[in-house]
Formats: structure tokens, sequence, C-alpha cells
């Protein structure tokens, strides 16, 4: 067994793994012992980041649909059916009408060539990016760069520890841990989440509310000559750092939290962690572009790079039929695969190079350590082929060619939206509940890796909810019924699971990202 | 057989015999590898070879054992044509620690008994291994001493041959034939150990168990978990921590868990196994979808209960952990083998660990 050095695809901590590579195959994976990330651990994710490589599921060769099923057909074909598609909608309904949307696992490289093609191909600025991403036009460049802008090892150093959100211990194990061992040493740490974690349950201080973005405000602004326990915390702390997991509230509740977090660090001497959910969500974030998905009107041809927004995202079903082509770039057939016109196989982390941007903005190298199975390409390569048929002729042929065209200086600070009006909520009224997305170690509905992952698969068979157990009585509810869910961005079936470390009135589950009121029914 | 010849070679003719058994076999030894972590890989150059290393992370048991590998390859058709996979690479594996002999002798008496494993069999009939003594703890983490898995291995414990570094030279003492054929491979670099050089290990040996600083209490955790006198509120307490990532297991010298599946395409297919772990709950879950032990404190109790009281008492009469410290590196919130142990330790006492662990109650706004 060789090792090569590689980064773990999953979340933005950016652990270094090695791939286990014996005659010719990615037999396995390890944490690298002296990188200053993994520090010789890895979560199961990254453990298992290996297992989606060879299932048979994995796409071999270019499809393109005929007669409404998906036909294997050669590179050429595939490419010149795609080129046509974009070329003609941009003759019909001009470059504006031609989209791309990128995932948090694109690579900087990959990012800068669909920069290229956007741009010089199509004249247009329409790029899409991840879920994860396309509504984080607000976040505050100090928040990330500068001085106030902390890194992973920064975290034993601060005297208190603010955590604005839960579950860090299942989406961002390497930032839990580093939190975790800081509190065993005697740090203060306070949690401001609905849910009683891991390290809310180690804290001095718990705030369990569903609304972190009031309490950071009212942290900001507050005044009187009697501080609340908490901001008396904050006012004896010499070197507070503050941690939120971006993507954890809607669109506007993190807007106003991220402001209070600017408001606070201008008050204490605070630093501030912002965490990025995937891969290289950081890079995209640095090099996004035009339009989020409330803004997809007029499109009529679109290409999905490794995402699979037909799997969770509601409004995007609706715009399909407007489409005139739709292209997905992936590893494997998925929900957006079905509804695709074109479908490129593309190349896993183990097969290609690039780089990626973890959430404290280090820049670290993939590494192909095997071959892509069967035709697939490193989307780097079909990216390229594709700016190379549209007449963009000096992009390069390998990777290094690619790099020394990017422009990296592209990162820098984004602009702050206008303040947004106030978030009514509706009171409690049960037995209808509120439903909270609860991040677990993974995206359910939209993360294709794990779900093409075997660890993966057998441990979470089951959709699953989170009530309060004197909510479970009221509705009379056992653990293990399965019951259906219904309402505000919701409609699925889950099995039921009775815990007190949710708050009262609230539905926690991490098989839908949309917040809203819901109620349940036993399923049949 | 025990031949126990005992030689002496000098540092700088070890790359010479090192070339001489790499014609001949792959030989698996210490180097630097990529981000500067030591690792145990297959040779390519002698110049490769770097007694001189700390640990690697992972244990040499992942060669004999994989993380996964494909046991048959089949086809569909008339008839099922079963093509087994086996791998009967010659491997020396040259330089590993005591700790690390011990893991692979423990895991080809598990792999012989009952039901023989012939896919690690074969790996382990054609591996030699050549061990490195440790005068001292080459990782502060390295607890070996408290469960007699090193630092230095007596006659019968599983080398072929043991290296023991002294003055410019090593000690090389020979415990089977195969050791006796290593040192055949380049018999002119071998001179035969004389007073002196025994006298040298000895002093050399000496009190190397006070070196190491790592402690684990394995006679109270055992007394302990056989006797059920853990409270459950701190087996909870402990498994909340767990994130059940698996690496305490992966990289455990002495883990022989699998899981079994297959993978087909286009009527042809492969059975393969994969490393498993015993925190997952499908880990347990049988098919009528009961599991037996579903909560997280019971998986956690149970990986400890079977190394340290059931291994111990029941198959073994030793603990299941040779004190190799890796669960202690990869474990991201401190519940390693070590810890545990102390906690047990301390169950019903004080508490040990920082303020952060004792229970306090929580303060609101």
């Amino acid at each position: 067994m060789q090792r090569v050095l590689t980064v773990c695809p999953h979340c933005s901590c950016g652990c270094g793994l090695y791939l286990l590579v014996d005659r010719g195959e990615v037999v396995g994976v390890m944490p690298s012992a002296g990188h200053p990330v993994s520090r010789g651990s890895l979560c199961l994710k990254g453990w298992t980041s290996f297992q989606h490589l060879r299932r048979s599921e994995r796409l071999e060769s270019p499809h393109i649909r005929k007669n409404g099923e998906l036909e294997a057909v050669s590179w050429d074909l595939a490419l010149s059916r795609v080129i046509e598609g974009l070329q003609g909608v941009r003759e019909t309904h001009g470059g504006q009408a031609v989209g791309f949307w990128a995932s948090g696992r694109t690579t900087n490289e990959e990012l800068s060539l669909l920069d290229r093609i956007a741009t010089e191909g199509f004249e247009t600025q329409a790029v899409w990016l991840d879920p994860c991403l396309h509504t984080m036009d607000h976040v505050p460049g100090s928040l990330l760069e500068g001085p106030r802008a902390a890194r992973f090892d920064e975290i034993p150093a601060a005297d208190l520890l603010v955590i604005f959100g839960q579950n860090l211990h299942e989406h961002h194990p390497q930032v839990a841990s580093r939190i975790l061992r800081a509190m065993d040493q005697g740090k203060r740490g306070a949690v401001v989440s609905l849910r009683r974690d891991l390290l809310a349950g180690r804290a001095i201080l718990h705030l369990q509310t569903p609304a972190p973005e009031e309490v950071a405000a009212s942290l900001a602004d507050g005044t009187g000559a009697e501080p609340t326990p908490f901001r008396a915390l904050l006012m004896e702390a010499a070197r507070p750092l503050l941690i939120y997991p971006l993507k954890s509230l809607p669109l506007l509740r993190e807007i106003q939290l991220l402001q209070a977090v600017e408001r606070l660090l201008r008050r204490f001497p605070a630093k501030v962690l912002l965490l990025f959910p995937r891969a290289n969500s950081r890079g995209a974030f640095h090099r996004r572009k035009g339009r989020g998905l409330s803004d997809m009107r007029g499109l009529k041809a679109l290409m999905v790079l490794e995402e699979n927004p037909a799997g969770w995202e509601d409004g995007f079903r609706d715009l399909v039929p407007e489409l005139e082509l739709l292209v997905l770039q992936d590893l494997f057939l998925t929900e957006t695969a079905a509804l695709a016109h074109v479908v490129l196989p593309s190349a896993s982390f183990a097969e290609k190079g690039g780089t990626l941007l973890n959430t404290e903005g280090r820049a670290q190298g993939l590494q192909p350590a095997v071959p892509p199975p069967g035709d697939a390409r490193p989307g780097w390569a079909i990216l390229a082929e594709l700016a190379r048929r549209l007449g963009i002729s000096d992009v390069g042929s390998t990777l290094e060619e690619i790099q020394r065209g990017m422009r990296l200086e592209q990162v820098g600070a984004a602009p702050v939206p206008t303040r947004p009006g106030p978030v009514s909520r509706a009171a409690s009224d049960p037995p209808r509940l509120q439903h909270i997305p609860d991040r677990l170690g993974y995206l359910w509905l939209s993360d294709t890796l794990l779900r093409h992952t075997d660890d993966w698969q057998r441990e979470h068979q089951d959709r699953w909810i989170e009530v309060h157990p004197e909510d479970a009585k009221e509705l009379g509810l056992r653990p293990g019924w399965v019951v259906h869910v219904a309402g505000e961005g919701c409609d699925f079936t889950a099995t039921v699971r009775i815990s007190d470390a949710v708050g009262r009135g609230i539905l926690c589950s991490p098989h839908a990202l949309v917040e809203g009121r819901v109620s349940l029914d036993r399923a049949a | 057989m025990a031949s126990e010849a005992r030689h002496v070679i000098q540092r700088e003719a070890v790359p010479a015999w090192v070339a001489a058994l790499m014609a001949e076999a792959m030989v698996i030894g210490p180097r630097r590898g990529s981000a500067g972590d030591a690792e145990l890989a297959p040779l390519t150059a002698v110049e490769e070879l770097d007694l001189g290393y700390t640990h690697d992370l992972l244990p040499p048991t992942r060669y004999l054992l994989p993380p996964s590998e494909v046991l048959f390859r089949f086809q569909d058709g008339d008839g099922v044509r079963l093509e087994p996979q086996y791998d009967d690479r010659r491997r020396i594996f040259f330089g590993i620690r005591s700790c690390d002999v011990k893991g692979i002798r423990y895991q080809e008496q598990f792999f012989q008994r009952d039901f023989p494993d012939i896919y690690f069999l074969t790996r382990r009939a054609n591996a030699s291994l050549v061990s490195l003594a440790c005068p001292a703890p080459p990782l502060p983490t390295c607890f070996c001493t408290c469960c007699d898995g090193g630092p230095t291995l007596q006659s019968g414990e599983g080398y072929d041959i043991q290296l023991t570094p002294l003055a410019g030279r090593y000690l090389a003492e020979v415990d089977s034939e195969t050791g006796e054929r290593l040192v055949s491979k380049a018999p002119e670099l071998f001179q035969e150990a004389r007073a002196a050089d025994l006298s040298e290990r000895d002093r050399i040996l000496a009190g190397v168990e006070q070196r190491f600083s790592t402690t684990a209490y394995l006679a109270r955790g055992i007394a302990k978990l056989t006797n059920d006198a853990v409270p459950a509120a701190l087996w909870e307490e402990l498994a909340e921590r767990c994130i059940r990532c698996g690496g305490c297991t992966y990289l455990c010298p002495l883990c022989t868990c699998f899981t079994v599946c297959d993978r087909r395409r286009n009527g042809q297919g492969e059975r393969f196994r994969r490393w498993d772990h015993c925190l997952l709950s499908g880990f347990t879950r049988e098919a009528s979808g009961h599991n037996p032990r579903a909560e997280k404190a019971q998986q956690f109790k149970r990986r400890f209960f079977h190394k340290l009281s059931y291994q111990y008492l029941e198959r073994e009469g030793r603990p299941g952990c040779v004190g190799c410290g890796r669960c202690l590196t990869t474990c991201m919130m401190g519940v390693d083998m070590a810890a545990v142990l102390m906690r047990l330790r301390d169950a019903g006492r004080r508490p040990k660990w920082g303020p952060a662990w004792a229970a306090k109650p929580k303060t609101s706004p």
C-alpha cells in the first residue's frame, strides 16, 4: 500500500488524509498525523470517503437523453450536444439565459474555468453557486479576513468560546474537538442553540433558544447597569472567540446574526471563526458571481456541476420545464440526472487534481491517486474541453496550465446588503410544531457522495425527527413510530425519536432544509 | 522453534542488508512520507529507510487485513464461476515496533481459531517480521509498558529478528528459521554478538519503563468492568463525547472486525470485505430491525468490555490492547483507551479531568 496525501472532500475543515493505494486501487484512507487540521484524526465521513469510488453505480460514460431515456454515447457526441444546446439558447434568448451551477465541492480550477466559460463564452455572469452559497453575499468580509478572523489553532488561546449553533461535533468535528479540549482545560464555553448537544452540555452557559440572532443582537446592543450573565461573561473575557456555522439559519436571520457579530467585534476584543459548509465552499464564495436560485427566471439552459438540486430544492423542479437544455456533470445518476438532457461522468476527489480552500482560508491541493473509472474525466478536463470548443483558446490543457491562467487575486470582501426588515415569528401553537432543519454530518437530501457511501447508508437507513418528551406525550407519539411530517417546505415520513435535547414546540430533523411550521400524522 | 542466534550489524551496513532483502521480497519499512509523517510503506529505494522514525499511525496489521479487499470475483451465467483472490506477495516488515508484532501475533491467533481465515493467513504466512526494540517511548502517547505490549520482545513472542539499537550498531536476535534466512541473505554483514554487546543492550534497556509518561490503569479497569461496577451514567457521559468516527478501531492493531459486501456490474461481480466498527448502530442491527445495542452508551461500553474483560478473562488471558497509543492520537474527543481507563479507575471518586468534566448546574440568562 502506497499513500497519496490529499484533502478530505467533505466539510470545510479540510483534513489532510492519505489515500491507501494497492495495485492501482484505493483500498482505504487514513489521517495525516502531521497535517495541521487532521492531526491524526478523521470523522466517519473522512474515514469512509473512499467507499463511493468503486460503487457499481458510478457513471462511466457520457449520456444523452433520447426518446426519454438516457443512452451512453461518446464524449465527442455529448460535448457537441452541450455546445449546440448552449449556443442555440444564446442565439435565441441571449447569454443571460445560460446558467451554471457549481457546488461547494467544485475546485478553484474548475470554478475559474466555469467563470471564463460564462463570461467569455456567453457574456453572462449567471454562475450559480451551491445551495450552501447562493445566499451568502451578505457575509461581511471583515469576518473572514483581517486581524479579527480566527484560525483553528487560535481556539485553544481564547478564554471564552461563544458558539452560535449546534451539532458542530457532527458537521465540523475538528472545530468541535478543539473547543471541547479547550473546555476540558477549563476554558469557558457559551453556546446559543436550540439543541443541547455535546458542546452545550459542557459549556458554562447554554442559551436554549431558536433565535440566536436575537441573543447576538442584544449582546451587541444591550446597555444598562445590570448586564445579563452572558454579557458579563463577554465583558470579563480578554480573548473571546465567536463561532458560527454558516447556513444554520434562514437567510434573513443569518444576516441579522452576522451583522450583530460585526457589532460585537466593535464592542469586544473578540475574534470570529465562520464555518463554511463544504470542502471548497469558501473558495466558491470568493469566486461567486451573478444571481441566486431565487432569480432563475428566464433561464433556458443550465449546467450543474456535482450538485443535486432536484433532490431537495423545490424551486428547481419548477424551473426544469422551462429549460431547453439541462446538463449535469456528476459521479452518479441522481434525481437531477433523471431530468437532465445530457449527463457527463466526472472524476471523484481521489481521481483528480485541483485546489480547495478550507474555512480558515487554507489553500490545499487534491492529488489524483487512481484514474477515473471507464470514460469518466476530471471536472477541470471536461470544462477545459468545453471552453476550447467555445473558442476560448488559451485555457490550457493540463491542470498546471489552467492554474497559471487563474486569477487567484479574486479573493476579496463581499458587499453587505441593506439591512433587512424584522422577521416575524408566529406564536407557539401546539400540536403544530416549529420544524428546525438540524444539520448533522451531512445534508441528507443533497449529499450525493454520502448517499453512495455504504457505511452511511447502513447507518442512516431511516429518516428521523426529534421531539421533546412533553410534546410527544401531548401528541401521543411513541419512539420508533413512523409519522408523516407536512407543512411549510416539508413533506416526508420519518421515525420518531424522543429527546429532551430539543426544546418544547420544536421538531428537529436533518432531512429537510427549509424551516417552517409543520404538523404530524401517524403514517399508515 | 527458536534458534536464538545473536548477531551484530553495523549501522552503516543495514542499507546493504535491506537491499539484499528487497531483491527477494517487498520490504515494508519506516520512511518519511509526504506531509512529513512517518510511515511504514513498501520501500522503493534503500535510501528511504529511516530507523529513527517515531511511530506509524497505521498499524502494520493493516497490510495483512487491509481496509478493504476483494475475496473473490464471480460471473453470472451458466453455473457459478468463482475466482478467489489470494494475496501471496512476500513481505518483510522491517523495523516495526514490539507492540505491532504483538498485534500481528494476536490477529494471527484470532484468524486461526474456529474458522481459519485463508485471506489473512495467506498474507501472514508470507510475511517476516524484523522488529525494532524501543529504548525510549517513540511517542509520548505510548503505554505498552502497562499492557505488556513492549517495549521489547522476548523469544517466542513472534518476531523473526529483533533489532536493538546499540552505539553505532544493532544487536540482531534471531528467533526463527525465517530469521536465519533473512540473515543469510547477506551473512558477511553480521558478526557474532559478544558479551559486551549483550551487556550494552542490558544497560540501554535498563529502566526503559520509567521513560514512559502515559499510564493506562488496566487492572482497575478490568476489575470494574468485569464486576459491572461502572455506573451507567459514566458510560453515557463518555459515550456522548464519542462521534463514532471509528478511528480507534481502524487504527487498533488488534481489531479484526470487517463487513462483507458484493459489487456487481454487467454480469460480473466481486465479493469484498471492508473494515467495520462496533460503534456504528448498523454493526449490530439485526435483519428484523431489532438492535440489541442501539444506544451509543451500550456500543461504547461494549468496545471496552470486549477489549478489557471478555478478551482478557475468557479468551486470551491478556487484555485486547498492546499500548501502541494510536487511539490517543486519533480520538478527537479524548475518549481513548488511557483516558477511559482513568475515568473507570476514578468512578465514584473525585473527578480527575478539568472543570468541564464535572457535572455543574447550568445558569440561565
